[in-house]
């Protein structure tokens, strides 16, 4: 069975600037991806070059196996954009205009729309979808990217401007919609909602893709432990070759983080001396730590690059 | 064609308020010409020229600043994301630009008939210029969505004004087609004596020469990036 989305050494550039350069990037089937990077990174480039508004440089791509802009498998999509606009009309109206766009049919698709606008809590919004608040049009446009059952979603920035029940509603949503067995290609600057609801992420900066993997393999153990000693003094004899990883002192109580080699050293060494210990934890890095990291990491490398 | 006519239908109720009041304006001239009695013939068949100029004007600029308008407020993605083809979506734009030609040759054709009985003069001219203006608006609509794909939307309108203004040029050097029935709308009279001969032939060229343009413009178009920071 075909990806779901493939970038194959796609390149866009706009004149000289390049925004997206040799992307190679797979969406399987059933998996949601976080594409994260910085602003401008390239990634509503790759978005829209996926939807065809874009034409690639070089490379090429493929939705549900075949190629990127395929008029008809847009109706296996559902798109929701960075900014969603909308026709003077009601919700239920824009709604009901995308279902018909993709090809869905009444009474399939009122019942849908129906339940979609209800789900979402705007069955009572008013009467012109133009007016309505940025976290509404949000929800809106959210509603438009499921009205016709998509085998794909390709979501950029879907929670920017939702309060936090509306982000929970979005989450809800996309957590059915895997269970579903819909494949979810998501843009996002919240990290948290990233690290809540994504299997994979790519980390895209400079319209390189720098990192991708599960979310688990970056999360993971960083080979640091933190441990929490009491009854020990920091300056006794025995603890003194980890004073440079003592972090907080506080009445009898001590608090390193370690090398996770070092581990075993320092309780026993701590219990040597009559100390107990507290508590031992493995460090994890968060989304947040990585995410600054690469950026950080992104940004030297292309002031260390040597001038064309 | 319904695709084309759900995205056309929410464009037109956008722009519902301009488009009713262009409807006006017919009847506003004919209410002017006729205020304080019958109206002067010459004055009437030069307003009525003057209209249909002013018909295709209004088709040509609607025509140059759709894909511009929707393109500045990315509802063209939200179209274009779903299952619409780009030569779909542009016969939506057409649609846009040659549906308020209807109301307002109706106004036209209106108020016309209104002024020849007033003038006691049979009135086929105005049905013969009412269907000129409206093939001819066919035929401007696809040469400014042609144009709106490249320029900015003033320079798309002043351009496809220009094709226009051309092609009433090259008309009245013996060209056929477009350019020799809008030559033909402006030598019609009132009674429709003067009509040129093989008008329907034209009329025909005229219908066949936008198509040309329109499948120009869609096969450009479709190859295209949207320009989503349009003017």
């Amino acid at each position: 069975m075909a990806a779901a989305l493939e970038f194959q050494n796609i390149s866009k550039h706009f004149g000289e600037h390049a925004a997206l350069d040799s992307l190679s990037l797979t969406l399987e089937r059933g998996e949601i991806l976080g594409f994260l990077g910085p602003n401008g990174a390239g990634k509503t480039t790759a978005i829209h070059l996926a939807l065809g508004f874009l034409r690639p440089t070089s490379g090429a791509g493929s939705i549900l196996g075949n190629p990127f802009g395929d008029t008809a498998t847009r109706a296996r999509i559902g798109f929701l954009p960075d900014a969603p606009a909308f026709f003077a009309g009601s919700a239920a109206d824009a709604v009901e205009l995308v279902g018909r766009l993709n090809n869905t049919a009444n009474p399939r698709l009122r019942e849908r729309s129906r339940a979609l606008l209800s789900q979402l809590n705007l069955t009572s919004a008013g009467r012109d979808a133009r007016r309505f608040s940025r976290g509404m049009q949000q929800r809106l446009g959210i509603a438009q990217a499921l009205v016709n059952d998509p085998e794909v979603l390709i979501l950029d920035e879907p929670t920017s401007a939702l309060d936090p029940p509306g982000v929970l509603e979005v989450r809800e949503l996309l957590r059915t919609a895997r269970h579903e067995g819909k494949s979810i290609f998501f843009s996002s600057h919240q990290l948290s909602e990233v690290e809540q609801i994504c299997d994979r992420i790519a980390f895209l900066d400079h319209g390189r893709l720098l990192r991708q993997g599960t979310l688990v393999s970056f999360l993971e153990d960083n080979g640091q432990t933190e441990i929490v000693l009491q009854g020990v003094s920091a300056d006794s004899e025995v603890l003194r070759p980890y004073q440079p990883y003592l972090i907080h002192s506080s009445g009898d109580e001590l608090r390193f983080v370690v090398p996770t080699d070092f581990q075993r050293e320092i309780i026993e060494r701590a219990w040597a001396t009559g100390g107990t210990l507290k508590s031992v934890a493995r460090q994890r890095r968060t989304l947040e730590e990585l995410f600054t990291r690469w950026t950080e990491d992104a940004s030297e490398n292309a002031l260390g690059k040597p001038e064309a | 064609m319904i695709k084309a006519w759900l995205i056309a239908r929410r464009l037109l109720w956008q722009n519902r308020w301009l488009f009713l009041m262009l409807m006006l304006w017919p009847y506003l001239m004919g209410a002017i010409l006729c205020w304080g009695g019958q109206p002067d013939p010459d004055d009437v068949l030069w307003m009525l020229h003057q209209e249909c100029f002013a018909g295709l004007a209004l088709v040509a600029v609607t025509g140059s600043t759709l894909l511009g308008n929707e393109q500045r407020s990315r509802r063209i993605i939200m179209v274009l994301g779903r299952a619409v083809s780009r030569p779909q979506y542009l016969s939506s734009l057409l649609i846009t630009a040659w549906l308020p030609l209807v109301l307002y040759v109706s106004g036209f054709l209106l108020s016309g008939i209104f002024m020849a009985v007033l003038l006691h003069r049979p009135w086929l001219g105005i049905v013969e210029m009412a269907g000129a203006q409206l093939v001819l608006g066919g035929w401007a609509a696809a040469i400014s969505i042609f144009w709106s794909i490249f320029l900015p939307q003033i320079v798309a309108s002043i351009v496809s004004i220009a094709c226009v203004g051309l092609a009433a040029y090259v008309g009245q050097m013996g060209m056929i087609g477009p350019g020799r029935l809008l030559v033909g709308l402006f030598e019609t009279s009132i009674s429709g004596k003067n009509t040129p001969p093989a008008i329907a032939f034209h009329a025909v060229l005229t219908l066949v020469a936008g198509g040309v343009w329109f499948a120009a413009a869609s096969w450009i178009f479709s190859r295209r990036d949207l320009n989503l920071t349009a003017d």
